[in-house]
């Protein structure tokens, strides 16, 4: 079934007078469950279609119709009380509040959905320590963590309120090698227990994580790939991966 | 310095919002603080220059010609070093006032065409050709009047009319508000035919150098008159000197100008707040910045003096600028005060003055950036580049969240107050300064304005409503019962206006039997004089006697002891004033006779038409027949007027103050928030969630500054005023302090914040999180 559906979606922005069309007439679907990547070079406008359809960013044309609703007529008050409900985010820089500890980060999305205090206490703290943050780290501020620390508390934020999609934009690009396989691990699990995720990525290894992968370039849609679901040390998959890749002009 | 420079404009480009509403703050500041100074430094000067054009004498005194003998003639050329002789016409008559009748007890006609040397009067602006029938009336007739050049000048007296036509206006020295008759001048064929019309109220009046103490002499031109002259016609002989004038017709500006320069510091002191703020804030904005400047070899003192530049040209251009603004309104403050003076004051261009506050104001200014920028000298290169210093070394979570039972708007906005503290306290302190001043604006709006029974006791003066002023020999026992007797009236009794000497001080003096019949209970320590050996006086000559209540003090120029009962306050008299019994009185001076009847009329009473009647009643018994009510009015409306007005400017601008600053520190909280505002957008927060969050988070200090300064001005307003006034002889002063209105004062401070506060972040819809993340 398809979560969201584009219809002529197209994104353009004004610059020094000049009109650059990012997005062309995108006409697509995602699926509900899947772990949706998007690749592309970079200017394709992989960002800009991750945020149009999370209702981030308004289409300049189109319609974007997200499980049946068409956000792309909401306003932006509208939008933002969608995203709440329905939308988690997770960014390369992690866009944590500075001035406030990591469980009030969890919170300060959570309690913006919830008005069950408790039970929203909980489910953070139980996600914060699925992701295998101790309680001595709930308490810190965001500067006072390393980058995967932090990131798999932005991942605790985008999920508290239970979304139907987890949208992330290079989610290890601001980490290292382990800590990025954290933060895929923990996006991996989020999507096997039933949640879509839609990621934006350059990493091979991030790509590897979805189960249909699409290749934008030049604002449309170049190509698409299914790999199924996801299996740990999967040679083919890559191998599948890598040969669709290649073929879009990687 | 070219680096410097280039750096501060930058500076000043890249902030034109905030540096448009700095120049605003600096322009009403220096606008201010040109009004008050020139005012100040230059009304009183003026005063002076006037009276040595008008070449003023040192001491007046207005003598019933039938009195006047060659015994006194010998006594001024003997005690004066020069005085000039003049006739005048001193009566009570009934003219228009602002489209109304007004009956003015004491006003001077003289003689325009007679020779004057001492005491000189002049036209002010236009005149027309004379008439027999022109008369030249008080410039204050044309500005607060509403007389014009060929208007009919209608006075009645008695029953009879006499009609002029305003052919000119004139300033002389010796004349004012607080007890001095104004002076007309008619040609002197119209004089003549006056003063055969009316034989009895026929002055000389006379202008003399040289003599010391002008209530000496008064006493002792009352020994060379025949004993009647104490009594009935006590109040007929006028006597005052130069500073007594000087200080009753300028004091008034004097005082508004303090107000004005008062309140220049608070906001000044907001100003500096505010840049102190601003600078601490752009620090962390651009830490980057600065690490770039400071990698390509720029100085941390290079960086500093970019700062104090930026700030110190806003305020020196500003400061410059508010000089314009402040001479175009100078004509109108001048008007203003002429109500009081009633002089014509063209303050004058008084460069000196200009730039001493503009350098003074740059100064100050420069001093606070540089204070607030030292913290660049702590930043290294590599730090800045990095990102900076910690500007904000988060040490504790205030109001978790999963604990807190708050609402999360309301628990987030709290965490911000305790988190930026020291923006909190900054935003405490203004409102508490503004609203302090805001409330003494209004305060003194409301004395002034709306309920003036205290205001109306500042000059200390006894207000009757009419007044009988009986001819000697009258039978006064009798005649209070009469007037007792009436239905109108439900108080009356004798009090006596007159002068003595003190420990060698003229003073003047108040006589009269019951002070607890006064309506006007001025003594502010202590308490009246109840028997014949008490007296009360002024605080203010306390203070130059260095007396004590229970001390004794020698009266009279029999020195004969009184004991102090009681300390007044009033402008009566220069604010040298002593009261004692009638029993007290003849201790001294056994012919002293009560002729002053104070007439205190039911609610609802026409003074006019009571008046009217008792001049028929009393036709031939009185020399005059006071309308109270009238000339209290007039008396007391110039400076409710002054005061109302300046009250109202000063919370006006109070409003504007709030305004600018709040558009200020809040869109600089906007616009340093930014990041966190699109991440919370992100999530999920609408425009109005963030709205509510910012407003409440400056709500709180808002509201607190509100509160304290509030209740600050209600508890200070009168010990500040005292403070203010007591050179003028209020001691102690005691305005009405309207809870209902200081109550609303503040919810309209707080609601104006509040409205601003929405305003200002309703520009946080334009902050998008698209635009967040992809910055």
């Amino acid at each position: 079934m398809a979560l969201i559906q584009t219809n002529k979606l197209s994104k353009s922005f004004s610059s020094g007078g000049a009109q650059q069309h990012v997005l062309k007439n995108l006409d697509l679907e995602i699926y509900e469950g899947d772990f949706t990547v998007i690749m592309g070079p970079s200017g394709a406008g992989k960002s800009t279609l991750l945020y149009a359809l999370s209702g981030m960013d308004k289409p300049t044309l189109g319609s974007i119709q997200f499980f049946g609703t068409e956000i792309s007529k909401l306003s932006n008050d509208q939008l933002a009380v969608f995203r709440r409900k329905h939308c988690g985010f997770v960014f390369q820089q992690m866009f944590l509040l500075d001035n406030m500890s990591i469980i009030d980060n969890v919170l300060a999305a959570g309690l913006l959905v919830s008005k069950d205090r408790k039970a929203i206490v909980a489910r953070a703290k139980e996600l914060l320590t699925q992701v295998g943050l101790t309680e001595q780290i709930w308490r810190k501020f965001p500067t006072q963590l390393s980058g995967g620390e932090a990131q798999r508390a932005a991942i605790v934020r985008a999920l508290v309120n239970r979304p139907k999609v987890v949208f992330a934009d290079e989610p290890t690009g601001a980490l290292n090698s382990a800590s990025g396989t954290a933060a895929l691990d923990t996006l991996t699990k989020v999507n096997e227990n039933g949640q879509s995720v839609i990621a934006v990525t350059h990493d091979l290894k991030t790509a590897r994580r979805g189960n249909r992968v699409l290749y934008i370039q030049d604002g449309v849609i170049g190509g698409v790939c299914d790999l199924g679901k996801y299996v740990s040390k999967d040679k083919a998959r890559q191998e599948k991966l890598i040969a669709f890749l290649n073929e879009m002009g990687w | 310095m070219n680096k410097i420079i280039l750096l501060a404009n930058a500076n000043i480009r890249k902030a034109k919002g905030q540096t448009a509403i700095l120049a605003a703050l600096f322009l009403i500041s220096s606008m201010m603080l040109n009004i008050g100074l020139t005012v100040m430094l230059s009304f009183g000067s003026f005063f002076d220059r006037t009276a040595e054009e008008l070449n003023a004498s040192d001491t007046y005194f207005a003598i019933p010609e039938a009195f006047y003998s060659d015994e006194m003639d010998r006594y001024f050329q003997s005690e004066s070093t020069e005085f000039q002789k003049n006739s005048g016409i001193v009566a009570g008559v009934s003219y228009e006032w602002k489209s109304e009748m007004l009956n003015n007890d004491y006003i001077t006609i003289s003689n325009k065409d007679e020779a004057r040397e001492l005491s000189q009067w002049k036209l002010v602006g236009n005149s027309i050709p004379e008439t027999p029938d022109a008369i030249y009336l008080p410039y204050t007739y044309n500005v607060v009047g509403g007389y014009n050049l060929g208007d009919p000048f209608i006075i009645t007296k008695n029953g009879q009319t006499f009609a002029f036509t305003v052919a000119g206006y004139i300033e002389n020295v010796f004349f004012d508000n607080m007890g001095l008759p104004e002076t007309f001048f008619v040609p002197d064929a119209r004089f003549q035919a006056l003063a055969e019309t009316f034989p009895e109220n026929r002055k000389v009046l006379v202008y003399a150098n040289g003599i010391e103490y002008v209530t000496k002499a008064e006493a002792a031109l009352k020994d060379m008159s025949p004993p009647s002259i104490y009594g009935d016609d006590a109040s007929f002989l006028f006597s005052t000197d130069y500073s007594t004038v000087k200080t009753n017709r300028t004091s008034m500006a004097s005082m508004m100008s303090a107000m004005l320069i008062i309140f220049t510091v608070v906001i000044v002191l907001v100003c500096l707040l505010v840049i102190r703020f601003r600078i601490s804030n752009s620090i962390e904005e651009d830490i980057a910045n600065i690490g770039s400047l400071q990698s390509i070899g720029y100085t941390s003192r290079q960086v500093t003096l970019s700062m104090m530049t930026q700030y110190g040209v806003i305020a020196l251009l500003t400061c410059l600028a508010g000089i314009l603004p402040a001479y175009l309104a100078l004509p109108f403050v001048g008007d203003v005060f002429a109500q009081q003076s009633g002089l014509y004051w063209e303050a004058g261009f008084e460069p000196v003055i200009n730039l001493a506050a503009a350098v003074s104001l740059t100064l100050v200014v420069i001093a606070t950036a540089f204070i607030a920028a030292l913290k660049i000298r702590k930043i290294s290169p590599v730090q800045a580049l990095r990102g900076g210093i910690m500007t904000h070394s988060f040490k504790k979570n205030h109001i978790p969240l999963e604990k807190s039972n708050m609402p999360l708007t309301l628990a987030l906005s709290c965490k911000s107050v305790l988190q930026g503290a020291k923006q909190s306290l900054t935003m405490l302190v203004i409102l508490t300064a503004v609203s302090f001043t805001a409330v003494i604006a209004i305060l003194l709006y409301y004395n002034s304005a709306v309920d003036l029974s205290t205001f109306e006791k500042v000059p200390g003066i006894e207000r009757a409503n009419a007044g009988l002023v009986f001819k000697h020999g009258e039978d006064t026992e009798a005649l209070q019962a009469e007037v007792l007797a009436h239905k109108d009236v439900y108080k009356a009794h004798y009090q006596e206006n007159s002068s003595t000497v003190v420990d060698d001080m003229d003073v003047g003096m108040i006589v009269t039997e019951d002070y607890a019949a006064r309506e006007t209970q001025n003594v502010y320590q202590g308490i009246f004089p109840r028997y014949d050996n008490e007296i009360a006086i002024a605080g203010l000559l306390a203070d130059i006697l260095g007396k004590e209540i229970g001390d004794e003090v020698l009266v009279g120029r029999e020195q004969r002891p009184f004991l102090i009962t009681g300390f007044t306050q009033g402008m009566e008299s220069g604010s040298l004033t002593v009261y004692l019994t009638f029993d007290g009185i003849r201790t001294i001076n056994p012919e002293f006779a009560e002729t002053t009847l104070m007439i205190y009329l039911n609610k609802g009473t026409d003074a006019a038409v009571f008046a009217a009647e008792m001049e028929t009643r009393y036709a031939g018994r009185t020399h005059a027949v006071i309308d109270g009510d009238a000339s209290f009015a007039e008396g007391v409306s110039s400076f409710a007027s002054i005061i109302s007005l300046v009250g109202l400017a000063i919370v006006i601008v109070a409003g504007f103050v709030i305004i600018l600053v709040l558009y200020f520190v809040i869109g600089s909280a906007v616009i340093r928030r930014r990041r966190e505002l699109g991440i919370q957008k992100a999530i999920g927060y609408t425009t109005g969630n963030l709205m509510n969050q910012i407003t409440l988070c400056f709500a709180l200090p808002l509201t607190l500054g509100a509160v304290a300064g509030c209740f600050l001005g209600a508890v200070g307003m009168n010990p500040l005023m005292s403070v203010g006034m007591s050179p003028l002889g209020v001691m102690r002063a005691d305005y009405l302090i309207p809870m209902s209105w200081i109550i609303a004062t503040g919810i309209v401070m707080v609601v104006l914040s509040y409205l601003t506060s929405m305003l200002i972040t309703w520009r946080i819809r334009k902050i998008s999180a698209y635009a967040l993340v992809t910055e």
